[in-house]
């Protein structure tokens, strides 16, 4: 299927262009993102950004506080490819200088992406990421303190 | 009924089954899932679970956890329906008594559901969602272990 290798083509890509957020830059991936407004991006910093305007700030914001890291690799969960939508489930390894931190600190997100074709070119139109990645969370983390 | 017609009559069932588990009953959101190997789940507890034993082993714990409770309300930010796949990203506002405690705490999640269809019935086919929704300083994606 010609969906899946391009899904595919297009998971790889974002997975090379998160090394490159991990040093600050978050113009690699933003590449790979549509800029229809009910695009979506639930970050770890606490976003709800709708739209390309929003997505682009969060991004900016997120990959400003990073420096001299890397994508470390990942483990995919499930993914699904249909002719109109597809996502893919999966942890992601990464490690970076955090906020003005001198020492190098290794983390992993959860991440649900969802992507469409747009005129023939699959983008991500959605980007659900999370750091809840280590079991067991107390009985209280489903509250915000 | 068109795929759009049965996909917010899923969204609208989840969300009264939600009400049910504010009150410890994972079944009404249990129904609403496919029990299948590729369905999965990322709720605020652990790391992303695949396959319906884990599921269903993970949505008894949450609402074994949760007393006297309910859903008060959601925001939808997003949402995409076509004929093999539908997504919607949503806030949802929940309270109930969690774990011990004997007072109703309010929280919300940001939730990103994705819908499939199987002989003619849309169900949930994963489910990612965790109480990220104040901003977060940068360095909380590094766990404190």
């Amino acid at each position: 299927m010609v969906a899946w290798a391009e899904v595919d083509e297009l998971i790889e890509r974002y997975h090379q262009a998160l090394g490159e957020f991990m040093k600050g830059d978050p113009d690699p991936v933003k590449k790979l993102w549509s800029h229809r407004e009910d695009a979506s991006l639930t970050n770890p910093q606490g976003s709800v950004a709708r739209g390309w305007t929003e997505i682009a700030e969060a991004m900016d914001r997120a990959a400003s506080t990073r420096r001299d890291g890397k994508f470390l690799g990942f483990e995919v969960v499930t993914k699904r490819v249909s002719d109109e939508l597809a996502y893919v489930v999966e942890v992601e390894h990464l490690e970076a200088k955090v906020h003005g931190a001198r020492e190098i600190t290794p983390y992993a997100l959860r991440v649900t992406m969802i992507f469409g074709p747009e005129e023939g070119v699959w983008k991500v139109v959605h980007r659900h990421a999370d750091q809840i990645s280590t079991p067991p969370q107390p009985e209280e983390s489903a509250v915000q303190s | 009924m068109s795929a759009v017609d049965d996909v917010d009559e899923l969204i609208e069932r989840y969300q009264l089954a939600l009400d049910g588990f504010m009150k410890g009953d994972p079944e009404p959101v249990q129904e609403l899932y496919f029990h299948r190997e590729d369905a999965s789940l990322a709720n605020p507890y652990g790391p992303p679970v695949r396959g319906w034993d884990e599921i269903a082993k993970t949505t008894e714990h949450a609402a074994s956890l949760r007393r006297a409770g309910r859903a008060r309300g959601f925001d939808i930010v997003a949402k995409y329906v076509t004929a093999e796949l539908a997504y919607v990203v949503q806030i949802e506002h929940l309270e109930s008594k969690i774990g011990q405690s004997e007072e109703i705490t309010p929280y919300s999640l940001r939730a990103t559901m994705i819908f499939r269809p199987e002989d003619g019935t849309w169900k949930v086919v994963h489910r990612h969602a965790d109480p990220i929704i104040t901003t977060q300083p940068p360095e909380s994606v590094i766990h404190e272990e």
